[in-house]
């Protein structure tokens, strides 16, 4: 797993990515351009925008930082076939969901807005989706932690 | 004027009969209410505990029961400690790890048995007790205990149960008849079936027990009940290696709560069972069945078993919808402690405790896969149990003739003669292929639906060319077939779902197998293109519409598992 420079990206490519406002954080999966995929999310009826605005109004708002991260599963494009390429993303995706629920770096900070509840692959083959999410969230964490130091 | 009104103060007696009443009706059962007396054992570090209900008449009658007693081996208390314990509001000095909470289970768990607690207690060598009479309450008005007189009879009872132990307390309550509690029958009945759970982790260790007694009945001694039976679990959910015989652990993981990293985590420990129906599954042993009926998988105990400080506080909750009334194979333990008490709102009784809806997100993300897990299970075990796939629609459908609009009659050109025969002669190459790809540890046979003798226009197949949704062919005799592709997400996400007999499944198998039989009257009738480029297209066709439907079923993956069904 490499995690993009903010805004490398492949015109195709399976990647997790992170959007942060205030306190909310929202996850989300793409197999295309991923600054593409964060300019929808910003957009009016963009998931993030909506989610947000049903739970804080104001934090949807108001003209606070917005930062987005990405992180590009090279494990996917190395072990997986093309067409299994979605559904793994999406399997790690959920991980990472659950992951964060369970981190109290990330968790005591950040209400997660985002949910798996309509992607989330029943089942996976590959074993080390675990590791893969674990990392991501380990990398996140990372990521996160000197902002409140 | 103000100012004398801001520095006056007053202190306002309290109405002790009126309180004891109010904490006697804090909506405690009799059984529930001597779960709580039993607390108090526990946390007096009890290792044997008897609970006894001494009846008069009938066994099943309401307000049978004229006296409930508790009585352990714990620490004990003195006169101090009797006084504190019959306090209204006991000194707040509890372990971390306690039981106890706001200092009122005694009183309001006794006082709503009986009308009179009395409190035999024997610490060192030294026996006491003290009694609390509601009648004596509202005679005097005031708030009294009053030493009993029956200390030598208490003392007794004692050591007849412990054996002379030198320290331990005997709660007794009596003057039930203003109660009309239920039946000694139905509280044993409760107690037996509840205690083995609700104090797991305290029975687990080898030197602790409970033992019921009402009277004239044998003693029953409870043995400790793991609502997940995580012994007999496997450890994870594996969907191809799954019997319908054992329970899984799907999740077993630490929930991050609370505004600060030091807040200790919650466990959650969620069990999948199989259906309780599986029980009575031909295939399995006697005692394979007898072990599934012992899980009990039924609406009683579905659910989070909420447990503080290892104790069961919540049976069965489904934490605000979570899991919903048919998810019935479904438990979660959710053990928190002391620490959590004001993040979840623990109440006086310690029953009822409020979520936050940060919590609840997370406890129902952490769910999500289990519960969707659970509804696998359960299809996976009424597969077991029912009707084999595609058989409604094969029944009724056994002299459904296949039609070609634009064909008045039969085909009779040579032409027309040699596309039928190599339609037949590929679908028969291609099965064959797929049979020989398969891996070769598999030495079951393709788990198709026909193994009966007469022939099926639907079938269902795991070996189906990869994308496609069904592979049509066609029979000598009996002409289109079509396999329906068991590894599409369309299977997955909605055939699975809709039960065999159903008029929504039957009328998906119907559209799929007009497709197949349109498939072959093209490629045996349309004379003016070739057959090679006839399959191409049909193919492709195919192709893109099985790769579309796959990307809108893993899209939709939540419309037959969201528990409303």
């Amino acid at each position: 797993m490499v995690r993009n420079s903010y805004c490398s990206s492949k015109a195709r490519q399976p990647c997790i990515y992170a959007i942060l406002k205030d306190s909310y954080i929202y996850i989300g999966e793409t197999q295309r351009y991923v600054f593409s995929r964060w300019g929808s999310h910003l957009s009016k009826n963009g998931s993030f925008i909506v989610n947000l605005l049903k739970i804080d109004e104001d934090a949807a708002q108001e003209d606070s930082k917005v930062e987005a991260i990405s992180f590009h599963l090279t494990e996917i494009e190395e072990n997986c076939e093309n067409w299994e390429w979605k559904k793994v993303t999406q399997s790690i995706e959920h991980e990472v969901h659950l992951k964060i629920d369970q981190s109290s770096v990330i968790s005591t900070k950040y209400t997660t807005i985002s949910n798996t509840t309509r992607t989330a692959p029943l089942h996976s083959k590959y074993q080390w989706i675990d590791s893969v999410a674990e990392n991501l969230v380990g990398e996140l964490e990372n990521h996160l932690s000197p902002r409140d130091g | 004027m103000t100012e004398n009104i801001d520095t006056e103060e007053k202190e306002l007696p309290i109405n002790a009969l009126r309180v004891c009443e109010a904490i006697a009706k804090i909506g405690y059962t009799p059984s529930a209410a001597l779960m709580d007396l039993a607390d108090n054992s526990f946390t007096a570090s009890a290792t044997q505990i008897h609970i006894s209900l001494s009846t008069v008449g009938n066994y099943a009658k309401k307000g049978n029961v004229i006296e409930y007693g508790i009585m352990d081996n714990g620490s004990g208390m003195d006169e101090v400690g009797i006084e504190n314990a019959l306090r209204l509001g006991s000194d707040d000095d509890y372990q971390q790890d306690s039981l106890s909470k706001f200092g009122m289970g005694l009183k309001s768990a006794g006082f709503s048995l009986g009308a009179k607690i009395v409190v035999f207690s024997r610490k060192d060598g030294n026996a006491t007790a003290w009694e609390l009479d509601r009648d004596e309450i509202e005679r005097r008005q005031a708030y009294i205990i009053k030493r009993a007189l029956n200390i030598d009879e208490l003392s007794e009872q004692f050591n007849t149960a412990f054996d002379n132990e030198t320290s331990g307390t005997f709660i007794q309550v009596t003057k039930t008849e203003c109660n009309n509690n239920e039946s000694a029958k139905k509280s044993i009945e409760k107690l037996t079936s509840q205690l083995g759970i609700v104090y797991y982790e305290f029975l687990k260790e080898n030197d602790r027990s409970i033992e019921v007694a009402a009277t004239g009945k044998p003693n029953i001694t409870i043995s400790p009940i793991d609502i997940l039976h995580k012994e007999d679990a496997t450890i994870s959910y594996n969907s191809d290696q799954y019997e319908g015989k054992k329970p899984c652990i799907s999740y077993d993981h630490e929930l991050a709560i609370g505004d600060s990293e030091d807040c200790p985590k919650l466990r959650l420990e969620i069990s999948l069972f199989p259906q309780d129906g599986m029980k009575s599954y031909a295939a399995f042993s006697e005692g394979e069945r007898k072990k599934i009926a012992s899980y009990k998988v039924n609406r009683k105990h579905k659910g989070f078993f909420i447990y503080r400080n290892g104790r069961l506080i919540r049976w069965g909750d489904n934490l605000d919808g979570i899991v919903s009334r048919d998810r019935i194979g479904f438990r979660a333990r959710l053990s928190l402690n002391t620490s959590h008490d004001n993040y979840l709102h623990v109440d006086v009784s310690k029953q009822h405790l409020n979520i936050s809806e940060d919590i609840l997100a997370k406890v129902q993300r952490a769910c999500e896969q289990s519960l969707r897990w659970h509804d696998e299970i359960f299809s996976k075990c009424t597969e077991l149990l029912r009707p084999e796939e595609g058989k409604s629609f094969n029944e009724r459908n056994s002299d459904l003739i296949e039609e070609d609009p634009q064909e008045t009659s039969d085909p009779t050109t040579l032409e027309a003669t040699e596309r039928v025969n190599r339609t037949i002669r590929e679908t028969n190459e291609r099965i064959d292929e797929e049979e020989t790809q398969a891996p070769k540890e598999e030495a079951e046979p393709e788990t198709l639906v026909n193994e009966a003798p007469s022939f099926n226009k639907v079938q269902y197949s795991d070996r189906v060319r990869s994308g496609l949704l069904w592979d049509s062919g066609v029979d000598t005799s009996d002409g289109t077939f079509v396999r329906i592709n068991k590894n599409h997400e369309f299977y997955n996400t909605i055939l699975l779902h809709l039960h065999e007999d159903s008029p929504e499944r039957q009328s998906i198998e119907a559209i799929i197998w007009c497709m197949g039989a349109g498939e072959n009257i093209t490629k045996q009738r349309l004379e003016d293109v070739d057959f090679e480029t006839i399959d191409k297209v049909i193919h492709r066709v195919k192709r893109t519409m099985a790769t579309n439907l796959e990307n809108w079923s893993l899209e939709n993956q939540d419309l037959y598992t969201d528990g409303s069904e």
